[in-house]
């Protein structure tokens, strides 16, 4: 059997969670929630949900990876029992599902940071037609097709060699980048107008539930807790590593990110535009996320005091971190289904030209067209959900209060946490998953007259028939997929 | 109330964050 590799420091795993958790979520889609929904409104129950949401479930993962050492399928299976790897094999397929189309996200990053350093960027007098002939070209195909193979290429070199070493690298910088970037915003002349907006919160906003269901969304996708991914690099870890301290770092460290992220854009929109800014911010132009990246963000760093060279170098900067931040992510992707191939008896090496194959493949309809993107999107993002709540129901089968004790707390140094995790994995967790899934449902069932349609993007349709198919399959499965994973 | 909400998100999330980066060291320091 082959020696298993093992992340070498204490710091490179942190970064390495970091590089999970931060991600283009923190950077594209964040600042335009706050937006829509009432600015300070927003933060409080983001804070809230931090604690009852993301980090509960990332100390799940992180204990999970520790106790199991295995991919979603296996670690279900030793927490859940064998009737469960059906689940393990849904938890994988959504990370799988995301980073097809994710790939294409880092791709547009890559092309972005060349089309500042080359100063088209900052020549260009309209973003959107810019972004409108990019994206409608076969350019992002050949950039999804980059990201891949650098990806692929990290990852063939191993957990210590690839992983470890790129985050050491990708996340300080990306780290140092924002400062940067934050710390020339808040100079601005009027940023405060901007700060002012993003804490003032408004009571008629906190009493309004859909605040509170944005607030709980975006702890669900922006934090990195119920993908797999922080249990998949966990099970790299030496026995005595810490879960609390490590998994609040990371939790934390994430929404520090987003906050910095929040400020700078925010003070920059209200500097540069006034009122104006905000409703930029909110409106967007295209698709809501790529409409603030890719638009909006080229736009305002145009209206910085100084000339092109300036404009260039801060859109390089931004669209570097932004290119950083997806690509550390990507990498925990390409790794889970790498290492779900691998247990399934493929050997390691084919396993990441398979990864990469399929990635490239199923990446392309999303390289190509921006309606196949958004309805990616809208599946596998709520798929995420659903991984919460699978995740919790493995921690709730093994016995919750035995994991607790055992996995969470069973580390010398590390902070002790009470009985009340009990009841959040129990019952605040499935509620909060169970009541968002219906939400959406919901949603779509009153936006599209035909929310059955499995062909439009935004149906509750497109999502039975996909997590649907791939259910059943792995139902039937199941008894092959847990004898496969186990003999590894 | 504007002050209020920044104090409490700010120091919740960077005063976590730093409280946990203490904890870490100290970890680290006692291993």
């Amino acid at each position: 059997m082959a020696k298993r590799d093992f992340f070498v420091s204490r710091w490179g795993f942190v970064l390495s969670l970091l590089g999970i958790a931060i991600g283009a979520g923190n950077i594209w889609r964040f600042s335009r929630v706050v937006a829509q929904n009432g600015g300070g409104s927003f933060i409080i129950p983001w804070v809230i949900f931090l604690f009852i949401w993301s980090i509960p479930l990332i100390l799940a993962e992180i204990a999970m990876g520790k106790l199991t050492k295995k991919a979603p399928i296996g670690a279900i299976v030793k927490t859940a029992g064998p009737s469960f790897g059906w689940m393990g094999a849904f938890i994988a397929l959504v990370a799988s599902g995301i980073l097809f189309y994710y790939s294409v996200v880092v791709g547009w990053g890559f092309r972005y940071f060349f089309y500042s350093i080359s100063g088209e960027l900052a020549k260009t007098t309209d973003h959107s037609a810019l972004w409108h002939s990019f994206s409608h070209s076969f350019q992002p195909l050949f950039f999804h097709l980059a990201s891949i193979i650098i990806g692929c290429l990290i990852i063939y070199k191993g957990i210590s060699k690839g992983i470890e070493r790129s985050n050491k690298i990708l996340v300080p910088a990306l780290l140092v980048i924002i400062l940067v970037i934050a710390i020339r915003a808040l100079t601005l002349p009027g940023a405060w107008k901007g700060i002012s907006y993003f804490f003032t919160p408004h009571l008629t906003d906190l009493k309004n539930y859909r605040v509170w269901i944005a607030a709980l969304t975006q702890n669900a996708w922006d934090t990195g807790a119920g993908w797999g991914l922080l249990l998949v690099y966990s099970g790299y870890t030496r026995q005595g590593e810490s879960v609390t301290i490590n998994g609040c770092l990371t939790a934390f460290g994430n929404n520090a990110v987003s906050l910095i992220m929040g400020m700078t854009i925010f003070a920059t929109a209200f500097a540069l535009e006034n009122q104006m800014g905000l409703q930029s911010l909110s409106i967007g132009e295209g698709s809501t996320n790529t409409g603030l990246t890719f638009i909006y963000i080229p736009k305002l760093f145009q209206a910085l005091p100084g000339g092109e060279g300036v404009h260039a170098a801060f859109a390089a900067i931004f669209f570097l971190a932004f290119s950083f931040a997806a690509l550390s992510s990507m990498l925990s992707m390409l790794q889970l289904t790498t290492q779900v191939f691998n247990e399934l008896g493929i050997k390691r090496t084919r396993a990441i030209l398979l990864t990469g194959g399929i990635a490239l493949l199923f990446g392309t309809p999303s390289a190509l067209s921006m309606a196949f993107f958004e309805n990616q999107d809208w599946v596998w993002s709520i798929g995420l959900i659903m991984n919460g709540l699978f995740i919790a129901f493995g921690v709730i089968r093994y016995g919750t209060d035995r994991f607790r004790r055992e996995m969470i707390n069973g580390v010398k140094g590390d902070f002790k946490v009470g009985k009340f995790y009990n009841f959040i994995i129990k019952y605040a967790i499935p509620a909060q998953g169970i009541f968002l899934i219906g939400w959406y449902f919901y949603q779509s069932m009153t936006l599209d007259a035909e929310w059955w349609n499995p062909f439009h993007i935004y149906s509750v349709g497109t999502i039975v028939f996909q997590w649907g198919g791939a259910l059943i399959i792995f139902l039937i499965l199941n008894k092959k997929l847990v004898k496969r994973t186990l003999k590894s | 109330m504007t002050l209020f909400t920044m104090i409490l998100t700010l120091g919740s999330i960077f005063g976590g964050l730093a409280l946990m980066l203490w904890l870490a060291f100290r970890q680290n320091a006692n291993k």
